[in-house]
């Protein structure tokens, strides 16, 4: 009985997680600049969405493997910090990937990190300023700060959109 | 001075900003799986680049919150547009072919912009806009702004449509 409902759980995780598992490897890619990292993180995302299934209590299994997946992201910029690029190759230029969008792409690959995510997650994922802010660790007002002034950065840069 | 009841609005350039990232994102290079499959933990742990398997020691403690803070339910976000409630939620378009995918959408009164991200087996290809569903392929994304909808589609080796169950009853 206990292998069965080990099983019909793993299959139950698989089933919930799978179909979100491109997107979450182009949000990293999005995130980080480098399709390598992206990789590795979902990886990561995955591994831990998996040890931590039996405690999601039910909800958005998206936003739950996105958030694991954005923290995971915000973790390696602090270990980059601490090991100095030690371990790894810094990432390519964000020329090198071919995009629907290279302006854009340039723009936003030019952002800190901590604004990319939180203009991603505003934008793209409409999270409040608090929501960010939790997420990062800063405050609201913060993200507020942040965000608008990316947006205003990228019109700039960018003009206006379409 | 940004006032914190604003935050939600999103004006014109917002939504074509949202637009343009969901388009970039939707053109950048994805991977349907992890790379190890259906493996156990300790085999799949073995496959983790060494950088992030490293960043997940290190920041062991740190990390493990990523989990605790959705599951509180502090972290909500926007579903995404197949979730319950969402102008696509049971519609079945994920990963369908363009062309039942058009005609489903066309049933539903759907005007349909095609985003086609054609893939070399690389990272890299091409991302054209077309009003024809593309033959071959299937449905990864989109936007829906009313009836108005950009549908994102992968071709090229290996994308496949398939039938995938949804939760729908």
């Amino acid at each position: 009985m206990e292998t069965a409902l080990a099983t019909s759980g793993a299959i139950a995780f698989e089933d919930a997680v799978l179909p979100y598992y491109p997107g979450l490897v182009q949000r990293l890619t999005l995130i980080v600049g480098d399709p390598e990292e992206a990789r590795d993180l979902a990886q990561s995302t995955y591994l831990r969405a998996q040890k931590g299934w039996s405690r999601f209590r039910g909800g958005d299994v998206r936003a739950w493997l996105y958030t694991i997946g954005i923290r995971l992201a915000l973790n390696e910029v602090r270990r980059r910090r601490r090991l100095r690029n030690a371990l790894r190759p810094s990432a390519p230029e964000p020329s090198a990937l071919m995009t629907s969008d290279p302006d854009l792409w340039q723009a936003v690959q030019a952002l800190e990190r901590r604004h990319r995510i939180a203009l991603v997650l505003h934008v793209l994922e409409g999270y409040s300023y608090a929501e960010i802010g939790e997420l990062l660790k800063v405050s609201p007002g913060t993200v507020a700060s942040w965000v608008f002034r990316t947006k205003a950065k990228l019109r700039a840069e960018l003009g206006g959109f379409r | 001075m940004i006032h914190m009841d604003e935050e939600r609005s999103m004006d014109g350039y917002d939504t074509d900003l949202r637009l343009r990232l969901v388009r970039l994102e939707a053109s950048l290079p994805a991977q349907a799986q992890p790379e190890t499959g259906s493996s156990t933990l300790g085999r799949r742990l073995g496959s983790v680049g060494l950088g992030v398997a490293l960043a997940v020691v290190l920041a062991g403690a740190v990390a493990a919150a990523a989990g605790v803070a959705v599951i509180s339910g502090a972290i909500t976000g926007h579903p995404g547009l197949w979730d319950p409630g969402q102008p696509l939620a049971c519609s079945g378009l994920w990963r369908m072919s363009p062309p039942r995918a058009a005609t489903w959408l066309a049933q539903h009164g759907y005007t349909v912009t095609w985003q086609v991200e054609a893939r070399d087996g690389s990272h890299r290809g091409t991302s054209t806009q077309t009003q024809e569903p593309p033959a071959a392929g299937y449905v990864k994304g989109g936007i829906v702004e009313g009836t108005a909808a950009t549908i994102v589609v992968e071709t090229g080796p290996g994308a496949e449509p398939a039938m995938v169950a949804n939760a729908c009853p």
